[in-house]
């Protein structure tokens, strides 16, 4: 189902009259008899891909023509349409071969998908129509977490203390007349099935070639035995209470007091759905009505949808009956189990339901349109949980408190549809049209400010997946990631506002700045790489007394605060933020205005230099490799396993200096890719302080931008600014942003038969005069994101 | 146990389910020709493991250089008595750190991982018992238990992870583990009960999956795959677990008053039981006991407040709180020697299955109540067939901030990568502290035969 070389068609003849005179003509001079660089030797290789060698051999060859790699610069190169023939009959014999798994890996791979020709997915020369492969997209842990975290994952106790402090007075019993603390701990204990994939070049998490496997399943099926029992009995709380005696005494934490009796018990609370109780508490026989009504909510808390009559009958004699001889409770808890095990839980499918149109593509049915526009902008279900009748488990006569918290008010699935799911259900969402209203609505959210902070992070905005793309394309919320040896950095110049939790407030800081600039939704690419703003999300504008006193006066207080960052000083940056009269301030703080020639967009946000940087240094190769990869559309090779990638130590040096040791010609062909790319950085320290001297001289800031297709001349740049407005500027800049927005919400890598999607998104964002929203509109109402084939 | 293991295996693969028992004729083999199943044991506390009584007579740690002395006689201090015999093959280490953690009551995945680590977020990467699993499949790839107050079932305490997100569960209720362990064995009850359904399940879902698979095109149908290749595998467990039966009901324990007895202590031998027969009849190869938790109370050994209580300084009746603390670190110390002595009696190689074990007692929280990781003991029993350089051994490295101390805990797995023959030169993070990554690189070298 991976379309490769969509428009050619290879027959053997063709093959041998392309392939082999390409090997003869740019290969074989250096890959032959006489010269066999790299142990590379090309005159036997034929086309005989069923065999593994040669086909490895060839699967070599086709990368290094595809990344521009081979043949070299300084030697005879293929014409364009020439390389583009040779790669797409190679592919397409490749693929055809039984040795097809490295082409197939680098096809569903996001770390491979620079891969695919640049230049053909623009140039309009791609025919076919747009759809994607009939696929199943495995859950989103986060999405899981949702379902599950809050309802069946949490281990609660209850911890009761008699006769120290407290709120409550004891009524009745034994300790009538003592004080009563209690507190309720549930900390949520239980394992997400689905690790989180992230690849390190990509950066992104979420992509549908990602499986379940047996370690899924096994986490999966633990987790269903604890639902099961929380849905047909309860949720279990250990209960532990300590009363006080003569021999205890105070303790300084949430023991309260050390020492006194203690004892244990267990009950259960929640409230569970009636017909489950009534079901596992009877050892009559259940009636199939009784069963069908409980199957019906067993599908609507975990599959959010209602049973077929198939399902009926199949879930009654292949999990209810089989179990029977267990017992009611047991054979209640199987169906249970059994749900949240199946494929259409772990798995949401995308396979096109509608009837198929001429060309055999088939649109998406209703309640795929939901999932798939649903998901693509947020986080959690699409679709909630209609009203259950339930019953409450704890029917004690307690004390008060405990009582309070363990008789629940409301069932821990309570969730409500999505807009999205609304619409679906009023039989609005269909076709195309209804597709981009119900978009356009979605995007067109209440504005409620664009602050983010660990209170209130990407997750609680509306569709968090926004800002998670450009977290996830930009890496910047990555910085915490990277150890700095913080207890090193007092009284170091340029370091000594960064402390233990400067790096989050960073990230914050970041994540504020795009949500402001996407706010505006105008040139969103190019303010993004140029703005010269930045925002400081922990500060309300305020020099407190008792802080600077606490810092140890002000000169400390100056140097220590967190604007330093931005190299800016808290007392020529003072405002009045709550007071402020203009609303959007008091709201969401000063937007400050640097230096020009100091910042300039996001790759010179501290967070994502810090992010992009090592413990003790810089990363110009890790920052070089960034830009081209993400911005240029080129791609770099791993390091191989030969390579010991070390820079020597020598503190006299710069680190520039000490990077000379690549210009070695067997380290520069893969570091001239990145290198001169993220040399301009070192106007940063590596907590991403903007520095004007560096070993007591002025920084070298030099650097070089050149177009991964070589089409343009390398052109040299003194500093940041310069490279960051020229890449700004280029259409290769903007097309790669487009390439990344796709892969990010379609969850696969591009094809050629994309183009179509992908040049409509292009004039889409030009015309609209950059807007986000647009390219967005313009992506989820292509062929590629409603059609499956 | 007095039968030769490999011609008592032999026994058994004659018989039915041979087919499914071929993996461990694989693993005999491999004993016969010098490759022997490598088995690790982590026995962690709560509340800190205190250094300064693990210290044989006439040696003590915390100086500014190495002491490197054997335990040949040295009288054992009083808690440790029952590694008397056993003092041939104990290792006690002192002075490693572990300030890369984050510690307080817990350091949590942080104990075997050597990282930072909290018990509200998912584990940042695996912790050494995750990785040794990994690399150690079996009928169960690891093996947790844990000692907790209540009965839940399985229980994810926050210590173990096999790789990023992927906590490791730890069996918590006697009864629940051994239905996981031994289910397959049991004539009736309600663990039988649990047992069957959960075949029942996986069976009828298998069926299901193969049908979807029919409609799906090809790409989509192997990703289908890998999920359905888990239901087989955990069909093929329990298929194995059938062919295993001779030597499961050989050697699982009895199910007594211990499962069931309203004194956590008695889960905890129970755990103990469950982890020397699983280890004999091959079901695992790594085993994590974490053996209580804060809130844990030792009644059965006769101390009625719980282990965060004794930490801040409450004694129980007679007993003061150093008492009680003792009390807990010998009652584990007579479980770990009663383990090791069970592995001791089956023959293996030209030894016994001990030789070929590692057993490594120490706390998830550094030495002390409230730790600040400084100084993180390790009570090291088993040498790996020789390859772990000790025959009764004493270390204890330089102390945390003297200019010699460069060892972490993280150099004490790495030295586990080494010994299990997957060697690899970090393990978790470092400790900035201490300087550069590269001098904090590899295993504890004066241990690697």
């Amino acid at each position: 189902m991976i379309a490769v070389g969509s428009n050619c068609d290879a027959s053997s003849e063709s093959d041998v009259e392309i392939l082999m005179p390409f090997l003869q003509q740019f290969c074989t001079d250096c890959h032959g008899v006489d010269l066999a660089e790299a142990g590379l030797q090309f005159d036997s290789l034929d086309l005989d891909f069923n065999n593994g060698e040669n086909t490895h051999l060839w699967d070599r060859i086709l990368t290094q023509v595809q990344l521009r790699d081979m043949p070299p610069e300084d030697v005879e190169q293929p014409s364009r349409d020439k390389r583009i023939a040779f790669i797409n009959i190679l592919e397409n014999l490749i693929f055809e071969s039984p040795h097809n798994s490295e082409l197939l890996k680098r096809k569903l791979l996001p770390q491979y998908a620079n891969y695919t020709d640049h230049e053909s997915l623009f140039d309009g020369s791609v025919s076919e129509q747009p759809y994607t492969p009939a696929r199943l997209w495995r859950q989103r842990p986060v999405i899981y977490d949702e379902i599950w975290g809050n309802a069946y994952g949490r281990a609660p106790w209850f911890s009761v203390k008699i006769g120290g402090t407290g709120n409550h007075l004891i009524q009745r019993g034994p300790h009538r007349g003592k004080l009563m603390a209690t507190r309720y701990f549930q900390d949520q204990k239980y394992a997400n099935p689905f690790f989180e994939f992230v690849h390190h070049a990509s950066g992104f998490s979420d992509y549908a070639s990602i499986v379940a496997d047996q370690s899924s399943l096994e986490a999966l099926l633990v987790n269903a035995e604890t639902m099961a029992q929380i849905l047909t009995e309860g949720q279990k709380v250990r209960i532990v209470t300590q009363i006080k005696n003569k021999g205890s005494r105070t303790g300084n934490n949430e023991a309260m007091f050390v020492g006194g009796v203690t004892t244990t018990a267990n009950e259960f609370r929640g409230r569970v759905p009636v017909v489950f109780q009534s079901i596992a508490q009877s050892d009559q026989a259940v009636s199939r009505d009784e069963f069908n009504q409980a199957l019906k909510i067993a599908f609507a808390l975990f599959l959010r949808r209602q049973p077929n009559p198939d399902e009926y009958d199949h879930y009654w004699q292949a999990v209810f009956e089989r179990n029977l001889p267990l017992g009611n409770k047991m054979a209640l808890q199987a169906v249970l189990i059994y749900i949240t095990l199946t494929p259409e839980f772990v798995y949401r499918m995308e396979l096109g339901l509608s009837e198929p149109e001429q060309d055999g593509r088939r649109f998406l049915s209703p309640q795929e349109l939901t999932y798939a526009i649903h998901y693509a902008l947020n986080n959690r279900p699409a679709f909630g949980v209609e009203e259950i009748d339930t019953v409450d488990v704890y029917q004690k006569k307690s004390e008060a408190p405990i009582r309070k918290t363990m008789m629940t008010s409301r069932p821990a699935w309570g969730a409500g549809h999505s807009q999205i799911a609304n619409e679906m259900n009023a039989g609005n969402l269909e076709t195309r049209d209804d597709v981009e209203r119900v978009v356009r609505d979605a995007l067109d959210v209440r504005n409620n400010g664009w602050v983010t902070n660990h209170n209130r992070t990407y997750l609680s905005k509306p569709n968090p997946r926004i800002l998670q793309f450009f977290r996830e394309f930009f890496g910047y919320h990555k910085a915490p990631e990277v150890f700095k040896d913080v207890n090193q950095f007092g009284g170091v110049e340029g370091f000594e506002q960064f402390d233990q939790g400067s790096a989050s407030k960073l990230v914050y800081d970041t994540d504020s700045l795009i949500l402001h600039i996407l706010q505006k939704d105008k040139d969103v690419l190019f303010e993004l790489l140029t703005t010269n703003r930045s925002v400081a999300v922990y500060w309300n504008g305020k020099n407190d007394p008792v802080q600077i006193q606490r810092a140890g006066g002000e000169d400390k207080y100056r140097s220590k605060h967190h604007l330093q960052s931005y190299n800016l000083d808290p007392y020529d940056q003072a405002y009045d933020k709550d007071g402020n009269t203009d609303s959007e301030i008091r709201q969401n703080g000063i937007v400050f205005e640097l230096p020009k020639d100091q910042r300039c967009g996001i790759l010179t946000q501290p967070s994502w230099l810090i992010a992009h940087s090592g413990n003790f240094d810089n990363d110009p190769v890790r920052r070089g490799k960034w830009i081209r990869e993400k911005l240029l559309a080129g791609s770099v090779m791993d390091v191989p396993v030969n390579v010991d990638a070390r820079i020597p130590d020598d503190e006299h040096q710069t680190l520039r200096q000490r990077f000379g040791v690549v210009k070695e010609e067997s380290c520069w062909r893969c570091h001239k890719k990145m290198n001169p790319l993220g040399m301009p950085f070192e106007a940063y320290n590596h907590v991403g302080r903007w520095r004007a001297t560096e070993k007591g001289k002025p920084v070298d800031t030099t650097g070089a931008i050149d177009s991964t297709d070589h089409s343009s001349p390398t052109q040299q740049v003194s500093g940041v600014r310069p490279m960051m407005e020229a890449l700004a500027r280029s259409s290769l800049v903007r097309q790669s942003f487009i390439r990344h927005v796709f892969r990010y919400f379609m969850g696969r890598n591009e094809m050629l038969s994309d183009s179509k999607t992908l040049i409509e998104m292009d004039k889409a964002y030009v015309e609209s005069g950059g807007s986000f929203n647009e390219l967005l509109v313009s992506l989820l109402t292509s062929d590629s994101f409603l059609y499956r084939k | 146990m007095d039968l030769n293991r490999r011609n008592w295996l032999r026994g058994i693969t004659l018989g039915a389910g041979a087919t499914a028992f071929r993996p461990f004729l694989h693993h005999l083999e491999a004993a016969e020709q010098g490759q022997l199943p490598k088995r690790f044991v982590f026995v962690l506390k709560s509340s800190g493991l205190q250094g300064e009584y693990l210290n044989p007579t006439g040696l003590n740690h915390g100086g500014d250089q190495l002491v490197d002395e054997s335990l040949d006689g040295r009288q054992l201090p009083a808690t440790l008595t029952a590694l008397e015999p056993l003092k041939d093959k104990l290792t006690i280490i002192q002075g490693l750190s572990g300030k890369m953690t984050r510690l307080g009551h817990s350091a949590h995945y942080g104990a075997l991982g050597g990282y930072k680590a909290s018990p509200h977020a998912p584990p940042l990467y695996a912790t050494i018992d995750g990785h040794l699993s990994e690399s150690f499949p079996a009928v169960f790839n690891h093996v947790g238990f844990k000692m907790g107050e209540g009965n839940q079932g399985v229980t994810f305490p926050s210590i173990s992870a096999k790789g990023k997100g992927q906590q490791l569960p730890f069996q918590q209720n006697p009864m629940a583990a051994f239905e996981n362990l031994f289910g397959s064995i049991l004539e009736d009850g309600d663990l039988k009960k649990k047992y069957t359904r959960t075949g029942n399940v996986l069976d009828a879902m298998s069926e299901d999956i193969r049908q979807l698979q029919k409609v799906l095109p090809v790409s989509e149908k192997e990703k289908l795959g890998h999920y359905l290749n888990g239901f087989e595998s955990l069909r093929d467990r329990r298929v194995k677990l059938v062919s295993m039966q001779a030597m499961l009901k050989g050697n699982a324990p009895d199910l007594s008053d211990k499962y069931t007895s309203r004194y956590k202590t008695h889960h905890l031998e129970a755990h103990f039981d469950m982890a020397a027969a699983s280890l004999i009849c091959g079901l695992t190869n790594v085993i994590t006991v974490h053996a209580d938790g804060l809130d844990s109370v030792y009644s059965g050994i006769g101390i009625g407040n719980n282990v965060h209580a004794i930490g801040h300084g409450a004694g129980y009746a007679t007993l003061s709180a150093q008492d009680c603390r003792n009390a807990i670190r010998e009652f584990h110390v007579d479980l770990i020697a009663d383990l090791a002595k069970k592995l001791d009696e089956v023959p293996e190689g030209d030894g016994t299955m001990l030789d070929n074990t590692l057993i490594v007692y120490t706390s998830d929280n550094a030495a002390k109540h409230h730790s600040v990781g400084s100084d993180w003991p390790m009570l090291v029993l088993g040498n790996m067939g020789g390859a772990l350089k000790s025959q009764g051994r004493y270390l204890a490295y330089p102390s945390y901030g003297r200019a010699n101390h460069r060892h972490t805990i993280c150099n004490w797995f790495t030295t586990l990568c080494h010994l299990a023959g997957i060697p690899q030169d970090f393990f978790g993070q470092p400790d900035m502290a201490l300087g550069k990554v590269e001098d904090q690189a590899g295993p504890l070298s004066e241990l690697l035969a």
